[in-house]
């Protein structure tokens, strides 16, 4: 039986776009783009969905062994840095094949009840047999 | 202006090639919150089948954000769509770049089909997949109004 089922919801998360977190983004991803740069009120969308995935996985609690399999973005607004999006998971496939769990998690991030992405994950995890 | 202006299928986007170090997995670690080992410290990730650190799927994917930022602005985290697989690992000290070529041009949406990916010196397919654009969607610049 996989860990998680269809339907399972992960903690909602409170993701702050905090400036010094941005700019520390985007040199670690050596981002020159000049919309971040030069228009300091757009904060770079991949990086709250990275700080999103890092709590999901968190939430999750990973096994050594896992693979993040396949990913999917839609980016729709853009987020400022100094603002506190709220992020939401929810388990929407789940399944075991060859000794691995595989579970799909839809994400979404909003601010003010706009939605700023949201995304699909397929992990993959040693199954709970392994893991445990 | 469209995303789809002087743009025609089989184009190239201008890729970029950068070199994965553990000092930028390190720092990526630091900036994402994604503090898995297997990319930061080479005792453990030694024990594992890689052998060696690896990069994080999602610092690839900012190497092909940064691509499509670039290229297509604000239209791109407006209005963009990524679907992506992660097929191979990027090892630590080896040079990913990112890529993309125009897939399709819807003339009547103006919306691009682009295809991408990330691959290595060796032309190992990293992350591959497909990247979806709509027109312009710029609130600082709206659509004039009829009339005006």
């Amino acid at each position: 039986m996989p860990r998680f089922s269809v339907g399972h919801r992960f903690p909602e998360q409170s993701v702050h776009v905090a400036p010094e977190k941005v700019r520390q983004y985007l040199a670690a991803v050596g981002s020159e783009s000049p919309l971040y740069h030069a228009d300091s009120s757009v904060a770079p969308p991949l990086a709250i969905a990275a700080w999103v995935l890092a709590g999901l996985i968190e939430a999750i609690g990973l096994p050594p062994g896992s693979v993040h399999a396949t990913q999917e973005f839609t980016f729709m607004e853009t987020a400022s840095p100094g603002s506190t999006l709220v992020a939401e998971a929810e388990v929407v496939q789940a399944t075991s094949r060859a000794g691995m769990d595989v579970i799909v998690v839809e994400v979404t991030a909003a601010h003010e009840d706009r939605l700023v992405l949201s995304g699909r994950s397929m992990l993959m995890m040693p199954g709970s047999e392994e893991a445990t | 202006m469209s995303a789809s202006e002087h743009w025609e299928p089989g184009a190239e986007l201008p890729s970029r090639s950068r070199t994965v170090t553990l000092e930028s997995l390190r720092s990526y670690a630091a900036a994402s919150g994604d503090h898995n080992p297997i990319h930061t410290d080479p005792a453990f990730a030694a024990t594992t089948p890689f052998e060696r650190p690896i990069a994080h799927g999602m610092l690839l994917l900012a190497y092909v954000m940064e691509m499509l930022t670039t290229t297509f602005g604000k239209a791109w985290i407006t209005s963009g769509q990524l679907r992506v697989r992660f097929r191979k690992p990027a090892y630590v000290d080896s040079t990913v770049t990112a890529w993309g070529t125009i897939k399709k041009v819807d003339s009547e949406s103006g919306s691009l089909q682009i295809t991408v990916g990330c691959r290595d010196a060796d032309g190992n397919d990293l992350v591959t997949g497909t990247a979806e654009v709509a027109p312009q969607k710029d609130p600082v610049h709206p659509e004039p109004v009829e009339g005006s």
